[in-house]
């Protein structure tokens, strides 16, 4: 679907699993390959080529394409027959001619109320605004059912990664470093992504009061590999760089560390450790 | 006083520096010469501690560290989607007279994302920065590089004013005529040493100097 292994990875995942597991309800599938669908729209670069070779047509070809691909994926799934839900989509579909990413962002949205110190964060947000704000919507929701906000906290796991693939500049470091400790930015970056976590931990908690248990374990294993994230950037950190090379090995490791929960506790004390020492070296004691 | 004694730099049985020995009085500025490859950068990259060497580096009979160097690298990089008035708000209140001072000089249109600023703007952003932050020693590799006639002019006034807060500052140029306005001293690197250090009253030698 998209050669960029963090999306398609955990793509792959989810078709796997529904090849395995039957969900619930009929209802599940289509919504779930329209927001494949969407993932594909989204990630598409070629709009200006589209627009350059079809030049009245570029709407339509955008239509015809997401509609395959969309019905590809409705066909090829064994265990789903097309209802009026699922057919209901396609005319759906017909907003993506009209709504696409821009190749220049919009910055009508500077995010300006989140604090300096949270300034991965405001440079994320600004960088990928509509996009956020569709993952969001999407997270919040993810607090209607179990498998849902399982499914959910994999997929946004990997796009929270982003937020601190680049390194600031070593005069940057430093100034930071004098005025903030380094566990004041673990806690207010913690916070902040609870934060933004709490309509989903509360939503999930009126849904599904039942399955609590669930929501301590997504709580803990969301947090653990967010902190993961957060300390590698710091303990791998070097002036010369700039980004830390977040790749799908790094990922792999830190999702596993973080899924069996204990191996993550020690990696972040490791973390934390070699990146305070890190710090050190620019800002000095 | 900074004392550079004996500094070997070695990469891959290759010696970028050897028996590199260089002192530099506090207040002084001086200017590296060097060709492509003599190890200029290497030399900052020493003194900054970001690469593995053998010798001393001494300022004021103490161990250099590295808290105690501004370093202005030859390419500058920001945390992408931050304004410049964002990127100095950091420094600001390091002292906020100088930080006035400096955004008036350098006139930057700091309500602009920093990815969409130019090289020769980057640099001045960098600058400041680098200013703000007030150290003993200031290592500007190749600071003229990118920077409009306004700017250099404005660089000239800027390394004067450290030489007058009395602070180190070591400075390498392509271009020797800056070299020439701004430094007290030029020493000529060359295999890998210092092979001589002009003063400002045999400049002239320079004129038509050739490696």
């Amino acid at each position: 679907m998209n050669l960029n292994p963090k999306i398609s990875l955990p793509i792959l995942i989810v078709i796997g699993v529904l090849i395995a597991v039957k969900l619930p309800s009929n209802y599940y599938y289509p919504a779930i390959f329209f927001g494949l669908t969407l993932i594909f729209h989204i990630n598409r670069k070629d709009i200006p080529f589209l627009k350059k070779v079809f030049v009245k047509n570029w709407r339509m070809i955008i239509y015809i394409e997401s509609a395959i691909i969309y019905a590809l994926l409705l066909l090829g799934n064994i265990n789903y027959i097309l209802d009026n839900f699922g057919s209901s989509l396609f005319f759906v579909l017909i907003l993506f001619s009209f709504l696409f990413p821009k190749t220049k962002p919009d910055f009508s949205l500077k995010w300006n109320f989140i604090p300096e110190s949270l300034f991965e964060w405001r440079s994320f947000l600004r960088k990928n605004t509509w996009f956020a704000i569709i993952g969001y919507v999407i997270i919040i929701l993810s607090a209607y059912q179990t498998a849902l906000l399982i499914f959910v906290g994999i997929f946004i796991l990997d796009f929270f990664s982003n937020i601190y693939e680049h390194n600031e500049s070593k005069e940057m470091l430093e100034i930071y470093f004098k005025k903030h400790s380094f566990e004041e930015k673990l806690k207010s970056n913690v916070y902040f992504f609870n934060l933004l976590l709490l309509p989903t931990y509360l939503g999930f908690l009126i849904l599904n009061s039942k399955d609590s248990i669930y929501l301590i374990y997504y709580i803990v294993f969301m947090n653990l590999y967010f902190l993961l994230i957060l300390t590698r950037k710091y303990k791998v950190y070097n002036h010369k760089e700039k980004t830390n090379y977040f790749n799908m090995g790094v990922f792999l490791e830190y999702f596993f560390c973080s899924i069996t929960v204990i191996p993550a506790i020690f990696v972040l004390r490791e973390n934390i450790k070699t990146s305070k020492k890190n710090i050190k070296l620019y800002v000095g004691s | 006083m900074l004392e550079v004694r004996n500094l070997n730099v070695s990469f891959k049985n290759q010696k970028v520096l050897q028996d590199f020995n260089l002192n530099i009085e506090n207040g002084e500025i001086v200017g590296i010469l060097g060709k492509n490859g003599a190890g200029k950068t290497t030399f900052f990259e020493s003194l900054y501690r970001s690469v593995k060497f053998s010798g001393e580096v001494i300022l004021e009979n103490q161990h250099l560290k590295r808290e105690q160097i501004s370093y202005l690298e030859t390419e500058n990089y920001f945390y992408p989607y931050i304004t410049g008035k964002e990127y100095l708000s950091y420094f600001k209140e390091i002292s906020n007279s100088k930080y006035i001072e400096l955004i008036e000089k350098f006139n930057l249109p700091l309500n602009k994302f920093v990815q969409y600023y130019s090289s020769g703007m980057q640099k001045k952003l960098a600058l400041i920065g680098m200013l703000l932050l007030d150290k003993p020693i200031n290592i500007l590799d190749e600071p003229f590089n990118g920077v409009d006639f306004e700017g250099v002019h404005i660089l000239y006034d800027i390394i004067g004013n450290l030489k007058s807060e009395n602070k180190i500052v070591i400075v390498s140029s392509h271009i020797i005529e800056t070299l020439f306005h701004t430094c007290d001293k030029i020493a000529i690197l060359q295999n890998g040493q210092i092979e001589k250090i002009y003063e400002k009253s045999e400049y002239e030698q320079l004129q038509n100097f050739k490696f």
